[in-house]
């Protein structure tokens, strides 16, 4: 069995990608905090109920038209996590509440995976 | 692991930071350093500045503390004719320290040294939960 088939599964391993890159482009604002001329960015957020109910959300496809044309890469070559600027200049108190929010967030989506494994322990009976 | 990229970028936030702190240090220590030659210049301030490095083996926006520079402007002239560094009339020119204006400066470097902790925080904990997944 492929854990991976399962698009719970498939889409909590996207959502701790996309907070770990979350979490370094934050990383990259505070340590830049004091720097000038820094432009602070943010993540673009990902729909992951589309994600889950196997809508894609993902980055768009490329369609080869001819059999004669380069297959694209699976990922169309696009990070799920694309960086996007945000205006202004940075506030630390903002940062330090995104930088919690994504832990908790992390936190919270490690611990749904743990319930989920022990679930599907308890169906196969152990 | 993804995560230390996080980590790396606060330990490189906080070494700037620190070295802010070392000038900051440096300007209020010499808050009288006065010339030791009548006439002469006395010490001024000192500021740090801060410039983005692409690191290209994280792939991100590091920070780095650039030159440290002195900081031009008028003296202010204490009349002090005792002093070796007085000047014919017997005025010496002190060091434009403003010792209120450094310890603002002071806050400010804890403040962002903070932050860079806590980011540090948060990437550890998410590391750990990741271990935890292990034990199931």
């Amino acid at each position: 069995m492929d854990l991976t088939q399962i698009p719970l599964f498939k889409a909590m391993a996207k959502k701790l990608a996309w907070l770990g890159a979350r979490q370094n482009v934050l990383a990259e604002n505070v340590t830049n905090a004091n720097t000038p001329g820094f432009r602070p960015s943010d993540v673009k957020p990902i729909d992951f109920g589309k994600l889950l109910s196997g809508q894609g959300g993902g980055p768009l496809q490329l369609v080869a038209t001819s059999p004669g044309h380069i297959a694209t890469p699976p990922n169309g070559g696009t990070p799920d996590a694309q960086k996007v600027a945000t205006s202004g200049p940075i506030q630390l108190e903002d940062q330090m509440m995104k930088v919690s929010d994504t832990a908790t967030q992390y936190a919270f989506t490690t611990t749904l995976y743990q319930k989920q494994i022990a679930l599907i322990k308890e169906a196969l009976g152990h | 692991m993804d995560l230390n990229t996080s980590m790396q970028l606060a330990f490189a936030g906080m070494s700037a930071q620190g070295q802010r702190l070392k000038v900051i240090a440096e300007n209020l220590a010499n808050t009288d350093s006065t010339a030791t030659t009548p006439g002469g210049e006395p010490y001024r301030r000192k500021v740090v500045s801060f410039h983005t490095v692409l690191d290209k083996t994280l792939g991100a926006t590091s920070v780095a503390a650039g030159r440290t520079v002195s900081v031009p402007g008028k003296l202010e002239r204490k009349w002090d004719p005792g002093n070796p560094a007085a000047d014919a009339q017997g005025f010496v020119q002190m060091p434009n320290v403003n010792p209120v204006v450094e310890l603002m400066d002071m806050r400010d470097a804890q403040q962002s040294y903070q932050a860079n902790l806590n980011v540090i925080d948060a990437a550890k904990s998410m590391i750990s939960h990741t271990l935890d997944l292990l034990r199931g």
